[in-house]
């Protein structure tokens, strides 16, 4: 796998992990439905 | 947990590639479910409003409902197929309700926008933020928290429907009735009938389509 594609996955994967915290923190991810929040992003 | 195929495969391909522990898959899953879902949903959405000539209505509509669920929370559905079908129809029909409202001048959408904004505070000041089995609002300080961003979200619409009624703009009218309907909408979705609406929406039937 060429070196920018590594670079564009690591870059997604971060951004989604980010994002997972930001949506974990409001009290409603979605419009009108909810998917079942991780464990370890409860609080 | 549940998640969509499509989250899943996703998760498991990033986290092959980067070498995260499993715990972190199911992160990534929900992650790329939200994303997926939310951006689909807005899609599909505005789409159905630029068919209905109704753009601007329904893009105010999104925002202030976005907002609003992000801070106040609310109702939702078992299934994200029946989200994404009660989003799709109930934005655009509030758009088109708002066009027609909007043709009887700004005294009607005055008392609509006092009438929702009203009904907001009231609702947020006793229910919010409301939370739901798959997400609970664990932290006393969170639930805090997002009460007071919600208060926020609806001082901001107040402004917004403030600075349209002072606006030349076309479309100011029926944007401020847009989000007065918003508010209403999401204070109806907040409370027990909200609720049961959601209920009445997962237990539609839909027909298996089988190949013959």
């Amino acid at each position: 796998m060429s070196k920018i594609a590594v670079r564009l996955i690591v870059f997604a994967t971060t951004t989604l992990l980010f994002l997972a915290n930001v949506f974990a923190a409001s009290a409603c991810g979605s419009f009108h439905y909810q998917p079942e929040v991780p464990d370890s992003l409860r609080r | 947990m549940s998640y969509l195929a499509f989250s899943k495969s996703a998760a498991r391909f990033l986290t092959e590639k980067t070498g995260l522990s499993p715990e972190k898959e199911v992160v990534l899953a929900y992650s790329i479910e939200l994303l997926a879902l939310n951006l689909g949903n807005i899609l599909f959405t505005l789409l159905l409003a630029a068919l209905l000539g109704v753009l601007p209505g329904v893009l105010s509509c999104l925002a202030a409902a976005f907002l609003f669920r992000h801070t106040a929370g609310g109702a939702h559905s078992n299934s994200p197929w029946r989200c994404a079908a009660v989003t799709i129809a109930v934005y655009p029909a509030m758009a088109l309700l708002a066009v027609f409202l909007s043709q009887y001048g700004q005294t009607l959408t005055g008392v609509l926008a006092a009438a929702a904004l009203l009904t907001g505070l009231v609702t947020l000041a006793v229910l919010a933020p409301v939370d739901s089995p798959a997400a609970p609002i664990i932290s006393p300080h969170r639930r805090k928290k997002l009460k007071v961003l919600s208060f926020a979200v609806l001082a901001s619409v107040a402004a917004a429907i403030f600075f349209f009624r002072r606006s030349d703009w076309l479309y100011a009218p029926q944007i401020q009735v847009c989000l007065a309907l918003s508010v209403l909408w999401v204070s109806f979705m907040l409370g027990k009938p909200g609720h049961r609406l959601m209920c009445l929406v997962d237990r539609i039937k839909i027909r298996e389509v089988r190949n013959l």
